[in-house]
């Protein structure tokens, strides 16, 4: 028996199914990809599969994990490249690696994840930075409020080439894996000129805690 | 091919119930988004309603298979969304490319599975800003279509549709398609509907009705002697007919959620209350090995693990022991379950779920249907409640803890002896159970007791008979709920009212069509799901019509709303089967007895029975 980490993305109109259809999809796509895949004992048997930590539905993600056990050993690249010709480019399979059987379960490891906001600004010119202070002020705000934690803000953006993302801010948050992503934003209405401005969010990355630093699932 | 509409769609997302309703995307979605002819085809349910219908996938797949033609899906949005897209604008969008149906399809086709969708079909019409009644559409809309059991009659939807196609759809729809692309070409304009639906109306099965009305409405005679008959299509070698190799996998969760074969179509047992056993008369059946190749092609397709032989009543398959062992032979998956919708109620079909529940165990299915035996043989359901009692048994006896059961009440010379008959099986069955287990987990054992009201459908021995009033209804529930004795029972009731507007919508002539279009006035939609079903908005929309949604029965010669839809069924073989009927008496099965002349083999119409 093997264990095998997976890394994949969650893109496109496919983030807007819930963990519990992104676990179905896994199974499906995992059958069809005819990997080796083991199941559990009982009165109905069902694949190893485990996700990490639920993305809220709506989110995005270039960063989503799962363990997944198979019968015998198979290699990475081959686990990888067998699931990619039988899944959809938005739920395709970046990373793959095998990992220690104790290897403890990514729900038990994951501490943060950033995020990245993107704010489509009705405005042409770029946030001052005031505004900036403001809008970070009401993040931090709203979720040191409810989970008396600290949160990181940083890479700020803004003005792209591209027509359609001209006005757009983008910035990123690392929040504990315990907070909801919902939350952070809902104080927005005070930051001036932000006023229903709609926003679309990606996870980016997921971090687990080793040796007291981060690090990324895959590095274990 | 992204369209504008997309952007904005997806601007709705966050603020709606399950988003996963509206994105497609699935695997298996056909990547076509254009064809010289194009057709929305449309469910009038939510999204993962309409994906549970087989035919739906069927028609899908055969339509994109053909290299000239194009399909794509769409659902009715729920409340929530519908609303949402209206104040921003939105009309109805196709799933997969994300289009207006009005300006981008020729033909909008909808399933119409059960009497209380039609309100969806006409919420989704005015979403897509198609004008609801047929002659008020104009040369930029394309022609709507209805097809499936409702469509049997059509009256009550008549003036809604441009034209109906009656039957089975696998080459109809193809020739109806065909027959569009000829006169787009022959006129290098767009042709006009006229024209079009002129051209249509030569082809088998498909009704067109502007053609039946007569001053308004629809009194055809008996028989549709008002020179208007419309012949059903029947599908004749049904083992030569095409299974979808790649059937879409949805990501939401469906009522079937596994590869679904249709392994026989057509069901000669008689149940004189089941219109499936008229209209999709006679029974043919697929071969073992073709099922097979469907099952291991779709599993590799789609990544189900499970699988369900659909049909009518699969056990009766000539051949069913040899496909389910052939099935069980096909992997060795750990997780395989195979199920069979609907089952017999005797010894062999429960010795068949034994053997498939080696490999998973699933829920199992009863539907003695009525109380007592004579009541049984009114319906020529033909279970003595022997053989009830021994496959109720058996199935404990082999482990199951949990069965589901089915009865109906309301059917026709039913009194209270038999009502009382119902909780009285039921508390045999438990008792059976108890002295046959001796006490072993006599305990756990559950019976969920599906009890529906008997709803007269078009067609059967029974169209001509009565519903009963709510009141009356309830009255004979109480009775059941008095008589059972145990708490291992549960009981569960339909609606009262939902099956008297039931009866109203499946035996209404046209003139039912206003309430209806009242009804959807007044917010009616999604009729079928209990949180929404409000039968106060129905009786007025009746009212309003000046019509009552209260039955009557129609007497036996008078004409019927239905009368020119010619299902190949002898009108005089259901009049006989009425009067066997009252006089509890039974007709065989003509799978394996004679012939019981119900009309419907001639030509190259006939049983087709596997390995025969
Ligand atoms: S015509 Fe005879 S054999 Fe054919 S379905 Fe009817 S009863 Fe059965």
């Amino acid at each position: 028996m093997s264990k095998v980490r997976i890394k994949y993305r969650k893109a496109e109109v496919l983030r807007w199914l819930s963990h519990m259809e992104t676990y179905r999809a896994w199974m499906r796509i995992i059958r069809r990809s005819e990997i080796p895949i083991r199941y559990s004992e009982g009165f109905s048997p069902h694949p190893k599969i485990s996700l990490g930590p639920a993305l809220p539905v709506g989110v995005g993600s270039e960063a989503e994990y799962m363990d997944i056990k198979l019968e015998g050993d198979m290699a990475a690249a081959t686990v990888r490249e067998s699931i990619n010709s039988k899944a959809p480019e938005a739920l395709m399979v970046l990373e793959a690696k095998v990992i220690p059987d104790q290897t403890k379960s990514l729900g038990a490891t994951v501490k943060y994840s950033d995020y990245r906001f993107y704010l489509l600004n009705e405005r042409s010119d770029s946030l001052s930075a005031q505004e900036r202070c403001v809008l970070e002020g009401s993040i931090t705000k709203q979720v040191g409020k409810n989970r008396g934690q600290r949160i990181k803000c940083f890479e700020w953006s803004q003005g792209n080439e591209k027509e359609e993302q001209k006005n757009m801010i983008d910035f990123v948050l690392r929040l504990p894996v315990s907070t909801r992503v919902k939350d952070t934003l809902t104080d927005l209405d005070e930051v001036p000129d932000l006023k229903n401005c709609s926003f679309v969010v990606d996870r980016i990355a997921q971090w687990i805690g080793k040796d007291k630093m981060l690090a990324e699932p895959l590095q274990i | 091919m992204s369209s504008k509409y997309e952007r904005q769609l997806y601007e709705i997302l966050p603020d709606v119930r399950r988003p996963s309703r509206y994105i497609g995307a699935e695997w298996n979605q056909s990547s076509k988004d254009t064809g010289d002819v194009s057709i929305a085809l449309a469910y009038p349910d939510v999204y993962e309603i309409g994906m549970s219908n087989l035919g739906l996938q069927l028609l899908y797949d055969i339509i994109n298979s053909h290299e000239r033609f194009h399909c794509e899906r769409v659902f009715a949005p729920w409340i929530d969304m519908e609303a949402e897209m209206q104040k921003k604008g939105l009309p109805l969008l196709s799933l997969e490319t994300k289009v207006p149906i009005k300006d981008s399809f020729d033909l909008f086709g909808f399933s119409l599975q059960y009497e209380l969708t039609f309100t969806n079909v006409l919420r989704m019409l005015r979403l897509a800003g198609i004008p609801l009644r047929s002659e008020e559409r104009d040369e930029s809309c394309p022609l709507v279509i209805g097809g499936g059991p409702c469509a049997f009659n059509p009256e009550p939807m008549a003036p809604f549709f441009d034209l109906f196609l009656i039957g089975e759809a696998e080459d109809a729809i193809l020739e109806i398609l065909d027959t569009v692309d000829k006169e787009k070409q022959k006129q290098n304009r767009k042709p006009l509907r006229e024209e079009v639906l002129k051209s249509l109306s030569r082809i088998e099965g498909v009704y067109i009705p502007a053609k039946g009305e007569i001053n308004g409405s629809s009194r055809f005679t008996e028989k549709g002697e008002q020179g208007l008959s419309i012949k059903r299509r029947v599908m004749t070698g049904i083992d030569n007919l095409s299974i979808p190799k790649n059937p879409v996998v949805p990501y939401m969760e469906t009522i079937h959620d596994r590869c679904v074969i249709e392994v026989m179509r057509g069901c000669t047992r008689g149940c004189r209350f089941c219109q499936a056993g008229i209209v999709y008369r006679p029974t043919r059946e697929r071969k073992v090995d073709t099922v097979v190749k469907a099952v291991s092609e779709q599993i590799k397709a789609t990544g189900y693990e499970d699988v369900s032989l659909s049909s009518l009543s699969t056990t009766d398959h000539s051949q069913i022991v040899e496909m389910l062992e052939a099935i069980a032979n096909l992997s060795k998956s750990p997780g395989r379950s195979i199920s069979l919708p609907s089952m017999r109620t005797d010894q062999f079909s429960v010795d068949i779920a034994a053997t498939i529940a080696k490999m998973k165990r699933t829920g199992l299915t009863f539907a003695p249907e009525a109380g007592t035996e004579r009541l049984r043989r009114v319906i020529n359901k033909g279970l003595t409640e022997a053989q009830i009692l021994e496959a109720t048994t058996k199935a404990f006896k082999m482990g199951w803890s949990r069965l589901k059961l089915y009865f109906m009440i309301g059917l026709p010379t039913e009194t209270d002896e038999d009502v009382i008959g119902i909780a009285q099986l039921l508390n045999k069955i438990l008792s059976a159970a108890r002295d046959e287990l001796k006490g072993k987990n006599v305990g756990r054992i559950k019976l969920t007791v599906s009890v529906a009201s008997f709803v007269p459908k078009p067609h059967t021995p029974f169209q001509w008979i009565k519903t009963l009033l709510p009141e009356e209804i309830e009255r004979r529930q109480k009775l059941i709920r008095d008589n059972v004795k145990s708490k291992q029972i549960f009981l569960r009731w339909h609606d009262a009212s939902v099956s008297v507007l039931e009866a109203a919508l499946a035996r209404g002539g046209r003139e039912t069509a206003n309430a209806i279009e009242n009804a959807c006035k007044l917010g009616a939609g999604f009729d079928s799901w209990t949180e929404r079903f409000e039968f106060e908005i129905w009786k007025e929309a009746f009212s309003l019509a000046g019509m009552d949604v209260g039955e009557k029965a129609i007497n036996v010669g008078e004409p019927l709303p239905w009368g020119h839809i010619d299902t190949g069924i002898d009108i005089d073989w259901l009049k006989r089967e009425y009067e066997l009927a009252t006089s509890a008496e039974e007709t065989e099965d003509c799978r394996d007895n004679l012939c019981s002349e119900c009309g419907v083999c001639r030509g190259k119409i006939g049983l087709e029975i596997a390995g025969e």
